[in-house]
């Protein structure tokens, strides 16, 4: 036994107090009376001095005594375990987008997992305990073995994510939460084939219906999209929009494809639980930023009945390429559609600032441009200003890819075959000025990459494409792709965005400050490595203040994960468990305590009418 | 007579009807209205015996004479006057909570209603082991209430042993009449003999008991150190709650019902009186049922 208030017991002096009013008062009051005689005569019919009657006294007084020690023990409130009746369960919640899918009557399936967990919990033994983790976006630990009628004050703050849902992740966490024989459940929108130390209750309703469109894409360059949508738990009819730069596409306006069937307007007619594509061209847009995809319904969930798309998603890579020959790289770079490419024969001819990549070819600035990334193909003479000096011409051989590079050579020389590629003439590098060899012909290298002294990317090419079969191959556009990735990196490696989904813009080395324009329109800036969160379903713009007034501005659309839309989830493939370490100790439950503190008063409240009633009945 | 003391008017007049009841012949030597055992010169006739020449002719029973063809002298009982006495308990108990009032107020009109019906009557005032006279043999009203006034000063205190005191009366008679003794009983003393002694001596005995309201049902409660008034070494410690009343009153059960038993195994008349009951409705009713009073 333990007790919350140990110093209560320090009441129990009270005890002393009562036993010795019982043994010190001043018991008889004297009084005097006519004759004695006949009360000593009553002696002789008293059973006072019997041992019932004895007991009858001493039992009045110990009642006293019993209630003064409850009163002193309630203050003290003391607390008994209670083993072996409470057990411990555990909860996951599935907190994905589709767990937000809402049936006829709006209760939509997180809110029914919240309910059944509720009830469940209340089901358990007295004295049981509660670890919740809700599998949003992030997994979170909503409740760490607390006791359950602490629960439904732990589950309002419980929220439903728009994204994937991070069940490996909260799987993960109950490693830490469960043990032993403990229960576990997971609350989703799905059933399990196979599961092991844990069950799965699937909260999907029986009115539900979603109308999710999956995806948007460009079919050709200006005009034509394809889109494809899917009416989750019936057969829907349903009309779309179709705003191009936030302009209404009237469907006159508009070739309308469903399922290879053209159509008179955006009515389309969606089966059940099947996938229509639909192809539109917009006959009077020349161009556009963005267009937006829009289904006029009221369904289980708003999130996904839009989409968006972005004319440049990648981000536009202004470039200046100063060649008498830009050919081979022009050719190379058209491949590239975010390259904004100018040209110049010579650097005289133009001013060599605010761009983010500078090619030199065959010639060199007076100074090295600081605000971006620089190729230097086939230079003249030695770059003092990055210290490279370069020797003689020397005949070459194959070309091959440095081995033992770091990372950066790496992806320089990622999706590389080099078959037949061979430089016949190239000049020594006497010394490579902190460059670092990603391609050679033997020994020696032909391809080097570091930093310029503004820190942004740096290559040097010791010969002229047109002594090297480089250009003529396909590996060409490929180490083209590598260098730009290398000079001028996406702020995002990704091109299709999920709601949930972690992203790690990276910025350019001359970047001052990175914003991000969140759906509504708020703005917030992200620190270096940090990582941006889409939340909700909408536009997000990333801006990169860069040196000289520029910015880079990158358009993105994040979406709900397209199976989330899906009314009808599939059964899970794979078997559904919480991982264990091997080995693991089995640790003893945790007891329970029960708290006497009611128990005592009403056993106080008991002796005090039993005492109450013996008096008076002994007096009256 | 005595206004506003134990005798009032109207408490004569409620007397003036009674009678003593007297169960068995007196041997006396005065005249009275009382039968003897004696022949004598009453109305109510006795016996016969055999005329002597000298016998007064008027007593021939001349109807016997004709029958039997005898002369036959009718004999009449004699008519002599009781000679009361009243033991009176002169304790300190007796003079609590009324008692001594009804006491002395039974024992006036006891002894009116022996002066009333020409009798006599006298008054002993018990105390410690003796026996005072209180007054002489009293006779008529006239003397009465003069012995009345006596009474009116009696100081009930101390301590009394009726089973010695009774017997310590120089004067206790011989047959002659009623010894009434008026006390409580509550005494250990052996006023069982007392009485014992009185009837041997051919007196007819009455006890006359007064007990207050307090003393047949206490409304003492608690825990409380009881002392004798009479004696205040003689104490008791005792704890009044349901179960000790309930024992009391089992007592006082017992101690009136052994009084009762012994005086109806030895003829004795006994009356229990309450100290706050009327004294003339009590000698009417009780009285009267007890006969004691006719």
């Amino acid at each position: 036994m333990k007790f919350v208030y140990p110093a209560g017991l320090w009441a129990l002096a009270g005890v002393l107090v009562v036993a010795g009013v019982y043994l010190f008062r001043r018991k008889y009051e004297e009084k005097p009376v006519s004759s004695v005689y006949l009360w000593k005569l009553a002696q002789n019919f008293s059973k006072r001095n019997s041992p019932i009657q004895r007991l009858k006294r001493a039992l009045v007084a110990a009642l006293q005594l019993l209630s003064v020690a409850a009163a002193c023990l309630m203050i003290a409130q003391p607390l008994i375990p209670v083993p072996g009746a409470q057990v411990h369960y555990a909860a996951i919640v599935d907190a994905s987008a589709s767990m937000q899918i809402a049936d006829g009557q709006g209760v939509s399936r997180f809110q029914r997992a919240l309910a059944a967990l509720e009830q469940d919990v209340a089901r358990l033994p007295w004295g049981s305990s509660v670890s919740v983790v809700v599998a949003g976006d992030q997994a979170q630990i909503l409740a760490d073995h607390l006791p359950k009628s602490q629960v439904g004050a732990a589950l309002d703050q419980a929220r439903c994510g728009l994204g994937q849902g991070s069940l490996e992740e909260a799987l993960a966490l109950c490693r830490d939460l469960v043990r032993g024989e403990d229960q576990a459940c997971l609350y989703t929108d799905r059933d399990y084939a196979q599961t092991v130390n844990i069950q799965a209750r699937n909260m999907s309703g029986q009115q539900e219906w979603n109308l999710s469109v999956l995806s948007l894409e460009a079919a050709d360059a200006s005009q034509g999209f394809t889109a494809q949508v899917v009416s989750g738990g019936k057969d829907a009819v349903v009309s779309f929009d179709l705003f191009v730069d936030g302009v209404l596409q009237p469907a006159s306006m508009m070739d309308i494809y469903a399922g290879g069937e053209k159509l008179a307007d955006l009515t389309v007619h969606c089966p059940k639980d099947q996938v229509v594509t639909l192809s539109l061209t917009a006959r009077q847009v020349s161009g556009y930023a963005q267009v937006r995809l829009v289904a006029n319904v009221e369904d289980g969930l708003a999130a996904d009945n839009q989409y968006q798309l972005f004319s440049a998603p990648e981000g536009t890579v202004s470039t200046l390429l100063v060649s008498q020959t830009p050919f081979f790289l022009s050719s190379a770079l058209s491949a590239f559609p975010q390259v904004d490419l100018q040209t110049a024969a010579s650097p005289q001819d133009i001013q060599a600032e605010g761009y983010d990549l500078y090619i030199f070819e065959g010639c060199l600035p007076e100074s090295l441009p600081q605000d971006g990334a620089l190729w230097l193909i086939n230079p003249p003479a030695t770059v003092e200003e990055i210290g490279l000096v370069l020797g003689e011409a020397l005949r070459g051989v194959s070309m091959v890819p440095v081995e033992g590079g770091d990372e950066r050579a790496a992806a320089l020389q990622r999706d590389l075959s080099l078959d037949r590629a061979a430089v016949a003439r190239f000049r020594e590098v006497v010394q490579p000025g902190g460059l670092t060899p990603v391609l050679a012909c033997g020994q020696l290298p032909v391809l080097l990459a570091g930093n310029a002294p503004s820190g942004c990317a740096l290559i040097a090419v010791p010969f002229d494409l047109q002594d090297s079969s480089l250009p003529l191959l396909a590996d060409f556009v490929i180490l083209v792709r590598n260098l730009l990735q290398d000079g001028v990196p996406p702020m995002l490696d990704v091109q299709d965005v999920t709601c949930g989904q972690a992203l790690y813009p990276q910025t350019l080395p001359l970047c001052q400050k990175l914003y991000v324009q969140l759906p509504d329109l708020s703005i917030r800036v992200l620190e270096p490595g940090a990582a941006l969160l889409p939340e909700t379903p909408g536009a997000y713009t990333l801006m990169q203040e860069l040196p000289g007034g520029r910015e880079k501005i990158l358009e993105i659309y994040a979406h709900i994960p397209r199976e989330e839309g899906l009314v009808n989830q599939a059964e899970a493939a794979g078997t559904l468990l919480i991982p264990r370490d091997t080995g693991m100790v089995q640790q003893t439950p945790q007891v329970q305590f029960y708290n006497l503190t009611p128990l005592l008063a009403g056993l106080l409240l008991l002796l005090l009418i039993v005492e109450w009633g013996m008096y008076h009945r002994e007096k009256y | 007579m005595s206004e506003g003391g134990i005798l009032t008017g109207a408490f004569l007049d409620a007397l003036q009807a009674l009678d003593l009841y007297l169960h068995q012949p007196v041997n006396g030597h005065y005249s009275g209205e009382r039968p003897s055992r004696a022949y004598g010169s009453s109305t109510e006739f006795a016996d016969y015996r055999d005329y002597v020449p000298g016998d007064d002719l008027r007593r021939i029973d001349w109807n016997l004479a004709g029958r039997f063809d005898k002369y036959y002298i009718k004999r009449f009982m004699d008519e002599k006057q009781a000679r009361n006495r009243i033991y009176l308990d002169g304790s300190a108990s007796m003079g609590q909570d009324g008692k001594g009032l009804t006491a002395l107020r039974l024992a006036a009109a006891l002894g009116y209603l022996s002066v009333a019906n020409m009798d006599s009557v006298s008054y002993r005032l018990l105390s410690g082991s003796g026996c005072a006279a209180l007054t002489d043999h009293i006779s008529g009203k006239e003397r009465f209430f003069q012995g009345v006034q006596r009474l009116e000063k009696v100081a009930f205190q101390g301590t009394v042993d009726l089973g010695r005191a009774v017997p310590g009366d120089a004067d206790p008679g011989l047959g002659d009449g009623v010894s009434y003794i008026l006390s409580d009983l509550l005494t250990q003393s052996d006023w069982k003999g007392a009485v014992k002694e009185l009837l041997g001596r051919g007196r007819q005995v009455a006890v006359v008991q007064v007990l207050s309201p307090e003393e047949l049902e206490p409304s003492v409660r608690g825990a409380l150190g009881l002392w004798d008034v009479e004696d205040g070494k003689n104490r008791l410690r005792v704890e009044v709650d349901r179960s000790a009343l309930k024992a009391y009153s089992q007592a006082v059960d017992f101690f009136l019902q052994d009084i009762r038993r012994f005086c109806a195994a030895h003829q004795v008349g006994y009356m229990m009186v309450r100290s706050d009951e009327r004294v003339e409705e009590v000698l009417l009713t009780k009285g009267c049922a007890e006969e004691l009073i006719r």
